[in-house]
C-alpha cells in the first residue's frame, strides 16, 4: 500500500510538477533579498508561478519593494501595480511602477497585471492592496502566473487559490524612539515587524527589525498667517473627550 | 520619343527622356550589353535605324560614348571613363554637359591651347579656379570623368495597404468586420515584415452603402509589424465606431512606417530572452490605456502631497532601462505611503503642554474601504503614542492657503499614521501610512 502511495506520488510529481506541494518543489524561487524572510520560505524565496497572498499592511510593502529592487539588480524585472496610489516619494528606480488610469482604476489594475504575468518577462509581480480580485479575476490571475511563471504576490486579506499565505504586522511597542528635548519620543527610528508564512505542511514565522524612514516635513511658518502655537486652547477649546471634526 | 520610351520600359526599370534626343535607360544590376541589345531592337522596331546606345557607370561617359559611338553599342569599361574621355574635344564635352559653359569659357580655355578633355583634365584644381573660375571648375570635373548628377532621382515605395470591397451584401456586424479586419492586418503586416519596416500609423477606411466613407487612424505606441497588436487596436477602434450606414468595403494602408527597431540586447541581463515578449506585453498595457508607466520626480516642497510628481513615461525609456540593473539593493524601511486624497476623521485629543494630541480616531463611514488603516472596523482607532505637532503653512504666493498640524501616531494595531489637522477649517485628515 505504501509503495503504490510512492510510486503514485512519484508519477503526480513527474506528470504534474506545479501542481506539487511548495514544500517538495524544486523550481528556483524569487529571492527576496531579506535573508530572515527568505528562511521561512518554502524553498527560500517566493514561490514562481503562483499566487502569494500577503495581508496588507504590515511592513508588507516595504518588504516587497526590497524585493522588487533585489529582483532587478539579480537582473529580471519586477513590476509593483500600484493600485491605490499610495507609492510616495521614497521609490526607488528599477522596478517598473504600473498605475491603472481612470475611470476603472480596479479593473484597470487587474488588467495590467494579466498582461505582464502572461508576458513571461517579469519574475516577480506585485498588485498592492486596493485592487483584490475577486472570483473568476483571481482565477484568471493565477493561471497568467502559471503561464509566465512569475512569482506573483497579492496584497490581499483573502487567501483563497494563493498557494503561500503570508502576514506581517509591526508590534506596537517595538517601536524605538528619538528622544525630545522633554524626552518625550521625537521620532520613529524603527520596528519590529513579525512574519508568518503558512502553506501546505508549512508554517514558520520570523522578525525583523525594519528602519523607518523619516518623512522630512520642512517647517515653513509663513509670515502673514498667525502662529498658533500657544493659541490652540484659546480658540478652539478642545479638551480630553471633546470631539474635533 | 514618348513611345519609344514606353516601349523600353520593358526592358528597363526607369527610363529618362533627356535633351538632344537622348534617352537614358537604367541597366544598374541588369546584364547592361543584353539591355544594349533589346534597346537597339525596340529603337528598329519604332523605326529608328541610327540608333546608337553607351554604356558606362557615369553619365557624361555614356552620353559621349552614343554621341561619337562608331559601332551601334559602345562599352566603356568601369574605371577608364577618364582616359575614355581623353582624347575627345572641349567641344563635344561642353554640348554633353548638364549645364552649357559660356562661350567665353571656351575662348579663354582655346587662347591657352586646351582642346582636348586630356588637357583639361591634366590641370590641377588650383589651376583651373584661378584662371577659369567656377565655371571651368566643372568643366574640369566633367572631364575627369566626376560627373555626379543623378539621372534616375530615387522612387519612393508605396507603404503596404489592402483592401477588400463586396456587393452582394452589406455588414453591420462587428465581428463579420473584424473578420475582414483581420485578413487585411495580415496581408499588410507580411508586407511591412518583408521590407524590414514596423508601422506606426494605419488608417482605415470603411466604404458605406450610402456611397460615403469613415476613416479612422490606429496609432501604436511603438512602431511595430505584429499582426496581433494591429489586430486588437483595429478592432478596439471598430468597436468605438457608430456606423451610420453598412460597410460594403474595407481598406487598411500604413500611414507611417519606419525600420523595424532591435536594440542590441545586454548579456548580462538575466531576462534578455524574454525581452521582446516584455517590449509587447508593455506596448499592449499603453496601447490599450489600461494603466501608465510612472516615473517619479522628487521636489522640495513644503507640502507632502507636492513632493512627488509623478510623470508617465514614453515605452522607449522603459525598454532601455529594463536591462540596466538599478542603483543596487536597498535595505528595507518603513516609508511613508501617502493617500491620492486625505481623508477626513474624527479625532479625540488629549491636552499636552500647550497643544492637544490625538489619543484615538476613527474614519467617516463613508471613507471606509478594503485595505486601509482602520477600514476593518468602524470603532475608534487607539493611539498608543503621539509625535508632533509639525506645523506647516504657507501657500501665501500662489493664493492657496494652507496650515497644517502634523502628527505621527503609533495605533493599536501597530500602525505608524500620518494625521493632520488643518488649523484654517478646523478639519482632520488621514493622510498616510508607514508601510
Amino acid at each position: 500500500m505504501s509503495a503504490d502511495l510512492n510510486a503514485l506520488r512519484h508519477l503526480l510529481k513527474e506528470r504534474f510538477p506545479s501542481a506539487a506541494p511548495l514544500v517538495q518543489r524544486t523550481v528556483a524561487p524569487v529571492s527576496t533579498g531579506l535573508s530572515e524572510l527568505d528562511r521561512i520560505l518554502p524553498g527560500r524565496g517566493l514561490p514562481r508561478g503562483k499566487l502569494t497572498a500577503w495581508g496588507p499592511l504590515g511592513g508588507a510593502s516595504a518588504v516587497l519593494r526590497a524585493a522588487c529592487q533585489r529582483v532587478v539588480v539579480a537582473g529580471e524585472r519586477a513590476v509593483w501595480v500600484d493600485a491605490e496610489r499610495t507609492i510616495g516619494a521614497e521609490w526607488q528606480e528599477g522596478p517598473l511602477l504600473i498605475r491603472p488610469q481612470d475611470p476603472l482604476p480596479r479593473i484597470n489594475a487587474l488588467r495590467a497585471a494579466e498582461v505582464v504575468l502572461a508576458s513571461g518577462g517579469f519574475a516577480l509581480v506585485v498588485l498592492s492592496a486596493g485592487a483584490d480580485p475577486e472570483g473568476t479575476e483571481r482565477v484568471r490571475l493565477t493561471r497568467a502566473a502559471r503561464e509566465g511563471n512569475c512569482a506573483f504576490v497579492a496584497l490581499t486579506e483573502s487567501p483563497s487559490l494563493a498557494t503561500l499565505r503570508v502576514s506581517s504586522r509591526i508590534l506596537p511597542h517595538s517601536f524605538r524612539w528619538a528622544r525630545g528635548p522633554f524626552a518625550d519620543p521625537a521620532a520613529p527610528i524603527d520596528a519590529t515587524v513579525e512574519i508568518r508564512v503558512r502553506t501546505l505542511g508549512w508554517n514558520a514565522h520570523a522578525s525583523v527589525v525594519l528602519p523607518v524612514d523619516p518623512y522630512e516635513l520642512r517647517l515653513s511658518l509663513d509670515p502673514s498667517l498667525v502662529d498658533r502655537r500657544g493659541g490652540e486652547r484659546a480658540r478652539t477649546g478642545t479638551r480630553r473627550g471633546a470631539r474635533s471634526r | 520619343m514618348e513611345r519609344i520610351s514606353a516601349a523600353l520600359l520593358a526592358v528597363s526599370p526607369h527610363v529618362v527622356i533627356g535633351a538632344r534626343g537622348v534617352i537614358w535607360a537604367d541597366a544598374r544590376g541588369l546584364p547592361a550589353r543584353e539591355v544594349a541589345d533589346a534597346v537597339l531592337a525596340i529603337a528598329k522596331e519604332q523605326g529608328i535605324e541610327n540608333a546608337r546606345v553607351g554604356i558606362a557607370r557615369i553619365a557624361i561617359a555614356a552620353e559621349t560614348a552614343a554621341t561619337v559611338g562608331r559601332t551601334p553599342v559602345m562599352l566603356v569599361t568601369p574605371g577608364d571613363e577618364r582616359a575614355f574621355l581623353a582624347p575627345y574635344p572641349l567641344r563635344m564635352l561642353a554640348e554633353a554637359a548638364p549645364t552649357p559653359p559660356l562661350p567665353k569659357l571656351s575662348a579663354a580655355l582655346a587662347d591657352v591651347g586646351i582642346e582636348h578633355c586630356g588637357e583639361l583634365a591634366a590641370l590641377t584644381l588650383e589651376e583651373v579656379e584661378v584662371r577659369f573660375g567656377a565655371d571651368g571648375v566643372a568643366l574640369w570635373r566633367l572631364a575627369r570623368a566626376d560627373d555626379q548628377r543623378r539621372v534616375f532621382e530615387p522612387r519612393t515605395r508605396a507603404l503596404a495597404s489592402a483592401s477588400l470591397a463586396w456587393e452582394e451584401y452589406a455588414l453591420r456586424d462587428t465581428e463579420r468586420l473584424a473578420f475582414v479586419i483581420n485578413r487585411l492586418a495580415g496581408t499588410v503586416c507580411t508586407e511591412l515584415g518583408t521590407w524590414g519596416e514596423a508601422a506606426r500609423a494605419m488608417t482605415l477606411t470603411l466604404a458605406l452603402t450610402s456611397r460615403t466613407s469613415m476613416e479612422r487612424q490606429v496609432r501604436s505606441s511603438r512602431p511595430t509589424s505584429n499582426r496581433v497588436t494591429w489586430v486588437r487596436l483595429l478592432r478596439a477602434e471598430l468597436e468605438r465606431i457608430k456606423l451610420r450606414d453598412a460597410v460594403v468595403g474595407l481598406s487598411l494602408r500604413v500611414d507611417a512606417a519606419g525600420e523595424m527597431e532591435s536594440p542590441q540586447g545586454d548579456i548580462f541581463d538575466r531576462g534578455l530572452h524574454s525581452s521582446r515578449a516584455v517590449e509587447e506585453a508593455l506596448t499592449r498595457l499603453l496601447d490599450d490605456q489600461q494603466a501608465t508607466i510612472v516615473g517619479l520626480t522628487r521636489t522640495e516642497h513644503p507640502r507632502l502631497e507636492d513632493r512627488a510628481q509623478w510623470h508617465s513615461r514614453e515605452l522607449g525609456e522603459v525598454l532601455r532601462g529594463l536591462g540596466s540593473s538599478g542603483k543596487g539593493s536597498r535595505a528595507p524601511s518603513l516609508s511613508l505611503q501617502l493617500l491620492p486624497r486625505a481623508r477626513p476623521i474624527a479625532v479625540q485629543t488629549a491636552e499636552r503642554r500647550d497643544h492637544c494630541v490625538p489619543v484615538s480616531y476613527r474614519e467617516r463611514a463613508q471613507a471606509q474601504r478594503r485595505g486601509a488603516p482602520g477600514a476593518s472596523r468602524v470603532s475608534e482607532v487607539a493611539v498608543l503614542t503621539t509625535v508632533g505637532p509639525d506645523r506647516i503653512s504657507g501657500g501665501a504666493e500662489v493664493g492657496e492657503l494652507y496650515a497644517r498640524d502634523y502628527y505621527q501616531c503609533v495605533t493599536a494595531d501597530g500602525l505608524l499614521v500620518l494625521l493632520y489637522r488643518d488649523a484654517l477649517a478646523g478639519q482632520w485628515y488621514l493622510h498616510g501610512w508607514w508601510d
